[in-house]
């Protein structure tokens, strides 16, 4: 009898503990809508080395600016390439619209006026990067199912490693693997998966501190592994809460000198 | 050599970087960039003694921006130096400095004030006018260059309101400054190398060969003169509805694209001869024995008013964009080549696709229609016209291939322009191109197809 009642006791603690830890572990659109809406400032201006490695390791270096601010829940992001020479002055638009997909213009010196990139460029490469235009803007939680799949250490940092797979398939990505940071709820890494789901490319963070009171990625690579090329992002200057002007994310300032 | 005033006062600027660091420090940023580029063209098929077989185009492009943060105020000076030689019966050379773009900007919130030498770019087409009438263009390479590098900066006062959703742009030019257009004297002109043909000609009669030489061009004095009465003016508002880009326009603006208007009944016959010179054009021309003022055609740049719109969105995996406009007052040359003001619509149609391995196609379809429409010369009523490009880039943009192209459905004639380009990693790059032109003799492209040449060009971008 006291043997059962201990079994009973001890099935009861072990269904609590059980209890317990589910209850704690979070969904994985939880720990993506968290590190969605992660305090990354209303406003940002950050200047950017970016290098292009080939898979015969010969460098191509650009530098650009990225201006960015919150209007409500929805961002304005304002890039602009200032080296080299060939693509200096080569800016971009893009507007987050909740129910569509993003308003993108793109100004080329050589057009002298600025024109919207269709859907289907968004699949491309911005640039000739490793990124494509949809890598280039911020993709909302509640367009992709969410699962978190483990819990692991990544360099040193624990995290939770959710499954991201586009709710209408409108991605060039069949799912994407994210690890993300307990901490911070910075994403450390990301696979992405074509639509034969098979990996193309990586996202690995190298390195990332607080700046100005917000965790700040300072070093990124992408890695295309189909094509062994790679594109480099090393952060040069950060500045949050600058105030940035509502000007600044408009066609007319993509036209501007 | 043509050197402008304020040239001395740039190249002291531009040769003392301590001083640009000296204004740096005083909250004043310095933007320079530039490039060296020069083109070789060679003639593809001898086909006369007077067409260049060899020309050399070098171009030396500094490009200055100076803001003086502290008061939102842009100083642009861009200075651009050329050396061109050709290599005719008559080698020469010819250089020109002069200013690109030069104007002060300030900015005080949504209003922005410009005052000096700028170029404007409206419409939302690619190398095609309708709307995009601000600036005139230099047409003395013809198509060699693309439209935003044919343009002329012209002296305007430019007012901007911009808010998020909207604009308006104003512009008042003070000063008519016509298109460079050559009607004589080089491969690109319009009549090409015909004077100098009749001249050396072994055939033909020395009345005929006065006749010929006799003939002059000359600008409309009361049009080109830097008079206030001579001024431009166009206002653009721009906004989206829904998902469309668009923008409203008025522009009461001078044809700058030249047309020859005749002093006397004869200068038709003249006129018959330069566009049509056959024998029997240049006999009939004799028979009417033409005498002083029959000689004389002057370059007409009417008065336009152009009503237009333009607009751009995206539908599916293609981007849209169209224009419109309705231009009083257009010049046309009627059937017997005398001087008549048309009223004439323009409508523009374009599509952009990049395709899933990267290859940017864009296609335009130009449709005009003359209104009141009678027989007209080198003008249907209703006339079309295609153009596009396509773009490919291989190696992550090191090695980009492009082909621009243009074809009339109305008159069947064609320009062909592809360009390979190799981009060095210190902003070196080297090209080789070419143009085919083809069609009848008195259409637009079909009047050079004895011009098709291929060319290499090294550009050095810093």
């Amino acid at each position: 009898m006291r043997n059962l009642f201990v079994g009973v006791i001890i099935a009861f603690c072990v269904l609590l503990a059980y209890r317990q830890s589910f209850a704690e572990a979070p969904s994985g659109a939880s720990i993506i809508e968290k590190s969605f809406n992660r305090d990354d400032g209303k406003d940002s201006y950050s200047k950017i080395e970016m290098t292009l490695v080939d898979k015969q390791n010969n460098l191509r270096s650009r530098i650009l600016e990225i201006y960015s601010k919150d209007f409500g829940d929805l961002t304005k992001t304002f890039l602009e390439f200032s080296k080299p020479a060939d693509i200096k002055d080569t800016r971009f638009l893009s507007i987050e619209e909740k129910n569509a997909d993003n308003t993108q213009y793109l100004y080329l010196p050589a057009l002298g006026r600025a024109r919207r990139i269709v859907s289907s460029q968004k699949n491309l490469a911005f640039v000739n990067t490793d990124y494509t235009y949809e890598d280039m803007q911020r993709r909302r939680p509640e367009k992709d199912a969410h699962k978190l799949i483990a819990e692991e250490s990544l360099d040193g940092h624990s995290c939770f490693v959710v499954e991201s797979i586009p709710r209408d398939g409108a991605s060039q990505y069949s799912k994407r693997i994210s690890w993300i940071d307990k901490e911070s709820y910075l994403v450390l890494r990301v696979d992405f998966y074509d639509k034969k789901v098979q990996k193309t490319k990586e996202l690995r963070v190298k390195n990332f501190e607080i700046k100005q009171g917000i965790w700040t990625i300072t070093q990124v690579e992408m890695e295309n592994l189909k094509d062994q090329h790679k594109t480099l992002m090393k952060l040069l200057e950060i500045n949050y809460n600058q105030g940035l002007v509502d000007d600044l994310f408009t066609v007319y300032r993509l036209e501007k000198q | 050599m043509k050197i402008n005033l304020f040239f001395p006062l740039f190249l002291f600027a531009a040769c003392f970087p301590l001083r640009a660091f000296a204004l740096e420090s005083a909250n004043i940023q310095w933007d320079k960039k530039g490039e060296i580029r020069s083109r070789i063209y060679q003639d593809a098929v001898d086909n006369n003694a007077f067409e260049d077989k060899l020309v050399t185009d070098s171009m030396v492009l500094i490009k200055n921006n100076v803001w003086m943060l502290d008061h939102e105020l842009l100083i642009k000076a861009d200075v651009e130096g050329r050396l061109e030689t050709f290599d005719n019966h008559d080698p020469s050379t010819d250089t020109s400095l002069r200013f690109k773009e030069d104007f002060l900007e300030l900015t005080k919130g949504a209003q922005v004030f410009t005052f000096g030498e700028k170029i404007v770019t409206w419409g939302k087409l690619d190398d095609v006018v309708i709307l995009d009438k601000i600036n005139p263009q230099d047409y003395r390479r013809f198509v060699l260059y693309d439209k935003q590098e044919r343009k002329r900066s012209a002296l305007m006062f430019k007012y901007d309101y911009n808010q998020e959703d909207w604009k308006v742009e104003s512009v008042f030019k003070p000063f008519f400054k016509p298109s460079l257009v050559n009607f004589f004297g080089s491969d690109w002109a319009v009549f090409q190398n015909l004077k100098q043909a009749v001249a050396d000609s072994s055939v033909l009669s020395q009345a005929k060969k006065n006749i010929v030489s006799s003939i002059a061009i000359e600008d409309q004095d009361n049009v080109t003169d830097n008079d206030l009465k001579n001024g431009e003016a166009g206002i653009r508002f721009a906004s989206k509805m829904n998902d469309v880009d668009y923008s409203l326009y008025y522009m009461n603006v001078h044809n700058s694209i030249p047309v020859l208007k005749e002093k006397t009944a004869t200068g038709n016959l003249v006129k018959k001869f330069l566009y049509i010179p056959n024998a029997d054009n240049l006999n009939a021309l004799e028979a009417a024995s033409p005498t002083g003022d029959d000689f004389i055609l002057e370059k007409a740049h009417p008065r336009l008013n152009v009503i237009g719109a333009d607009w751009e969105t995206v539908i599916g995996a293609f981007g849209i964009r169209g224009e419109t406009g309705v231009l009083l007052g257009q010049p046309f040359l009627r059937d017997d080549f005398s001087y008549v003001k048309k009223n004439l619509v323009s409508v523009g149609l374009g599509i952009d696709h990049t395709t899933s391995n990267d290859t940017y196609i864009d296609v335009q379809l130009i449709i005009d229609h003359v209104m009141d429409y009678e027989r007209l010369f080198e003008q249907e009523e209703n006339s079309k016209r295609l153009t596009g490009s396509i773009r490919k880039s291989f190696k992550r943009g090191i090695v980009n291939f492009n082909l621009d192209w243009s074809y009339s459905l109305s008159y069947q004639d064609t320009m062909i322009n592809p360009r390979i380009e190799y981009k060095f990693n210190n902003g070196v790059s080297v090209s080789f191109g070419g143009f085919i032109f083809m069609g009848d003799q008195t259409t637009t492209f079909g009047a050079f197809t004895t011009k098709d040449l291929i060319y290499t060009e090294i550009k050095y971008l810093f």
